[in-house]
């Protein structure tokens, strides 16, 4: 009896936490997205007001960012951009976001809008940097809201699946 | 980094290896002064006031865009104004000469784009030459107003430099201290406002503005023994060298020319230069070893009186 019992909590606690597990990956990307429209704001507002290059706007990044990927990503970035003097700077981008990124939660076609950023045309003015950049983010926020309705909708589905699977189990199982 | 890996570090791998295996970035840098590149041309180098031109070496375009990647750290946007004004500044204070099809607006030059020719001329930066001179710039414990003359790569900038360097730390009982207006990054060549070269332990460097107005927010905010400044040349900087002078500042510059008679032709030198003014000249020889003096000139001798 002892043994059903525990077994059905136990099962119970699994699906509520698994519920809660694929939950907190769609929001977890939501997140990232989050996180990565602020990159791009702190990248703009360094072109614009401080004239700072590339490769020291990521470093700057790295030495702020809490998520550990991100901050390997930016630093890499940055030092390959500084010793590398073979690489451009859109394969630069792009191996990095499928070295780091790639096993986040971000979707194919999130890293396909953040792989554009690879297309800023360095050797063109500041206002040019800008320009590309707003579009990016226009691009993010688009893809952000619709993030925000599908987590919304999905977190509730996942978490009562995941309760609902549970009880039914521990019904099964008494 | 080695000074020479901050030459090489943004050229294009061909010309890199060719410089490499030619020795320009070990034993001959000490005597390598400029990298010539044009679109479709050979690479030309000047060695030790000697021009190396190599036929086998034809720059391709896509090179001169891949070293504006590299000088510019992928970032060309930064170098808008530098790339008006036709040259970037790198780190250890050398300078990438850029020219190609210019855009103009209504307030003039508005930007390059197609860049085909580079030149890169390499600073170095030669400690105690100046150790010859020293004597005159200072005679008998006081400092005099001094200018330094020679056409474009005769040593002007190094001269005065160390110039600077010695009398920031400190020479036969003098020690100033000295306001460096570093227009170009050239002086100082200061890196993420760091000097990179020696310029001394009392010397203070404002970077990468207009020489007129360095010399006056100098004057005003850093109370400096002596004004140091390259290349005097718009009427702006001689106002702003005479308000120096009068504010009671010694004043070290450089300026272009072949001799005294040759910029005497200009008036804002012919008012700036005299007893109480500069009162002595420098002449630095165009033929023969960089930094040559050819003639040293103290007008208090030739015009009388002095202070």
């Amino acid at each position: 009896m002892y043994i059903k019992l525990i077994g059905a909590i136990l099962c119970a606690a699994g699906c509520f936490g698994y519920g809660y597990y694929l939950s907190s990956c769609v929001n977890d990307r939501v997140r990232n997205l989050q996180y990565t429209k602020e990159v791009l704001l702190i990248v703009k507002s360094n072109i614009e007001q401080e004239y700072l290059s590339i490769p020291s706007i990521l470093m700057k990044l790295s030495e702020k960012a809490k998520n550990e990927s991100y901050k390997s990503f930016f630093c890499d970035i940055s030092r390959r951009l500084k010793e590398d003097t073979e690489i451009d700077f859109k394969s630069c981008w792009c191996e990095g976001i499928h070295k780091y990124l790639s096993s986040s939660n971000l979707t194919t076609e999130d890293i396909a809008v953040i792989n554009h950023f690879g297309d800023l045309p360095l050797y063109l003015d500041g206002e040019a940097q800008i320009s590309q950049i707003n579009q990016i983010i226009t691009q993010l926020d688009y893809i952000l809201d619709k993030a925000r309705m599908e987590a919304a909708e999905k977190c509730r589905v996942y978490k009562c699946c995941g309760g609902a699977i549970g009880l039914m189990l521990v019904l099964i199982i008494i | 980094m080695s000074e020479s890996m901050k030459i090489s570090g943004f050229l294009p791998r061909r010309i890199k290896e060719y410089m490499e295996e030619n020795g320009f970035f070990d034993s001959g840098f000490y005597a390598l002064q400029e990298i010539r590149l044009r679109v479709n041309c050979p690479l030309i180098v000047v060695w030790n006031n000697e021009e190396k031109v190599f036929e086998n070496i034809e720059v391709a375009s896509y090179e001169i865009q891949r070293l504006l990647e590299l000088v510019s750290e992928y970032s060309l946007y930064v170098y808008k104004e530098d790339i008006k004004n036709g040259y970037i500044t790198v780190q250890g204070g050398h300078r990438v000469g850029v020219m190609g099809q210019v855009i103009m607006d209504e307030r003039g030059v508005a930007n390059q784009k197609n860049i085909s020719f580079v030149n890169i001329r390499v600073a170095h930066e030669v400690k105690d030459c100046a150790l010859p001179v020293m004597d005159f710039v200072c005679k008998g414990g006081k400092i005099k107003n001094t200018l330094i003359v020679s056409p474009p790569g005769c040593g002007k900038t190094t001269l005065l430099r160390d110039i600077v360097r010695t009398l920031s730390n400190g020479y036969r009982g003098i020690s100033a201290t000295v306001s460096v207006i570093d227009e170009r990054s050239e002086i100082a060549a200061g890196f993420n406002g760091v000097p990179q070269n020696d310029v001394g332990i009392r010397t203070d460097v404002i970077d990468g503005i207009k020489k007129s107005d360095g010399i006056i927010m100098a004057v005003r905010s850093m109370a400096p023994d002596i004004i140091a400044v390259d290349e005097l040349g718009a009427n702006e900087d001689f106002e702003a060298v005479r308000k120096a002078l009068y504010s009671g500042c010694y004043c070290i510059a450089t300026a272009h020319g072949f001799d005294l008679q040759g910029i005497m032709h200009r008036q804002e030198f012919k008012d700036i230069i005299g007893v109480d003014k500069f009162e002595r000249i420098i002449v630095l020889a165009r033929k023969g070893r960089i930094g040559r003096i050819e003639k040293m000139i103290d007008l208090s001798q030739t015009m009388g009186g002095g202070r």
